[in-house]
């Protein structure tokens, strides 16, 4: 299997989840790429929408037929694709923040949007997708979320070209590396990696809202399945869904 | 109002669910809150592995389950994970009791980790039961919907 052996290129197209969708379920070989400079109704989770401006962010999807074993790791999986392409490409560090976003500064970057089909019980595929906001400026943000959104022009020096040719190259390289370790089971090498990498420290106070509660709590790392742990009250709680929001400074 | 509940009341609020059959009460007086619920069927306490093993997901077959006497085909969850009846918050279910359904047609997903699992059907039949509600969490093969197939 290789990553990017073949790509479907737009200049722009409604979604590129969804066009992997299509070319999976017409049985396209693993590691196939779907990118688009411009998404016209790119998606991010629960029906929301991924500003996906032309030429200012990347959005691609890649299409994958892992076994159905330890299958909710492969947004964590995406993530440290992202930090490590990210860091080859402009020498910053990103921060992964539990489950699926890519962090700077508290300020959101960019976005994992795994989706999977599963035929009764048996999976039939994953789409990997990953929608990272590289020549934003401030102005091109909506402005509810400016404050609480930025890119990676806007958080590297003047010096730094951010070439998003190069982010590509670098993430199907990151993306063959982790997907290797995420195909051996080696579920603690990414658990492991995450929480280095991770915007929430142990001992930080956080809120998780999940569907039917808000639970606050401090944070104690992430389980190997890739579930959130926080230590409510002394008792330790593990959360498989829900968002996470910071407390205090 | 006196300001506290004893457990000779708390004994009494679960008579009165097991009594009038509910599956959640919620009680507030006075600071003092109460929530008691009771799953059907219950879920086990300890999360099991968020993935099943191999051999188990390699097994799962279109073949329709049998319980009983009845020959309904029952979709399971493949993950642990939250149930959703509907792509996002907005919009209506993907399916309902009585709905004809064909193969391949979404019948909700299950999010971990946001990761979106759309589970489609694999049989073609009548939707006879919907055993989660929207926004519950479901354990790993626990039964999601009854199917009654048609040739």
């Amino acid at each position: 299997m290789k990553i990017g052996n073949k790509i479907h290129r737009f200049s722009s197209c409604p979604s590129t989840n969804n066009l992997a969708r299509k070319y999976a379920s017409q049985g396209e070989p693993e590691g196939t790429v779907v990118i688009a400079d411009q998404q016209t109704k790119g998606k991010g989770t629960q029906g929301r929408e991924w500003i996906s401006p032309p030429g200012k962010g990347v959005y691609i999807s890649f299409i994958l037929y892992p076994p159905a074993s330890g299958l909710s790791l492969l947004p964590l999986v995406g993530g440290l694709t992202v930090r490590e392409a990210v860091f080859e490409s402009v020498g910053v560090s990103v921060q992964l923040k539990w489950p699926n976003d890519i962090m700077w500064k508290r300020k959101k970057l960019g976005g994992i949007l795994c989706e999977s089909s599963f035929w009764g019980g048996k999976l039939l595929y994953v789409i990997l997708g990953i929608g990272l906001n590289t020549g934003h400026q401030v102005q091109d943000f909506p402005e509810e979320v400016r404050s609480a959104a930025s890119s990676l022009d806007l958080i590297t020096s003047k010096e730094v070209q951010v070439e998003r040719e190069s982010i590509v190259e670098n993430l199907f390289q990151s993306l063959e590396c982790w997907y290797e370790v995420f195909l051996k089971g080696e579920n603690s090498k990414i658990v492991d990696a995450f929480q280095h990498h991770s915007a929430i420290y142990p001992g930080k106070k956080v809120t998780v809202a999940a569907e039917n509660e808000v639970v606050s709590g401090i944070y104690s790392g992430i389980n190997p399945e890739g579930g959130i742990i926080l230590d409510v009250g002394g008792k330790q709680k593990t959360f498989y869904s829900g968002q996470v929001h910071f407390l205090g400074k | 109002m006196k300001d506290k509940i004893d457990y000779k009341e708390i004994t009494k609020l679960i008579d009165i669910i097991e009594e009038r059959n509910l599956s959640h009460l919620e009680l507030e007086i006075e600071g003092f809150k109460i929530k008691i619920s009771r799953e059907q069927p219950q879920p086990s306490l300890s999360p099991p592995p968020v993935s099943p093993p191999e051999s188990k997901a390699e097994s799962s077959s279109p073949s329709p389950a049998q319980e009983g006497t009845n020959n309904f085909h029952y979709i399971t969850a493949p993950m642990v994970g939250t149930f959703y009846r509907a792509p996002d918050p907005s919009s209506p279910p993907f399916v309902d009791i009585g709905d004809e359904i064909k193969p391949n047609q979404t019948l909700c997903i299950i999010e971990a980790m946001k990761l979106m699992n759309e589970i489609e059907s694999d049989t073609k039949g009548t939707i006879q039961d919907v055993y989660v509600e929207n926004g519950k969490p479901v354990e790993y093969g626990q039964k999601l919907f009854a199917i009654k197939p048609q040739d």
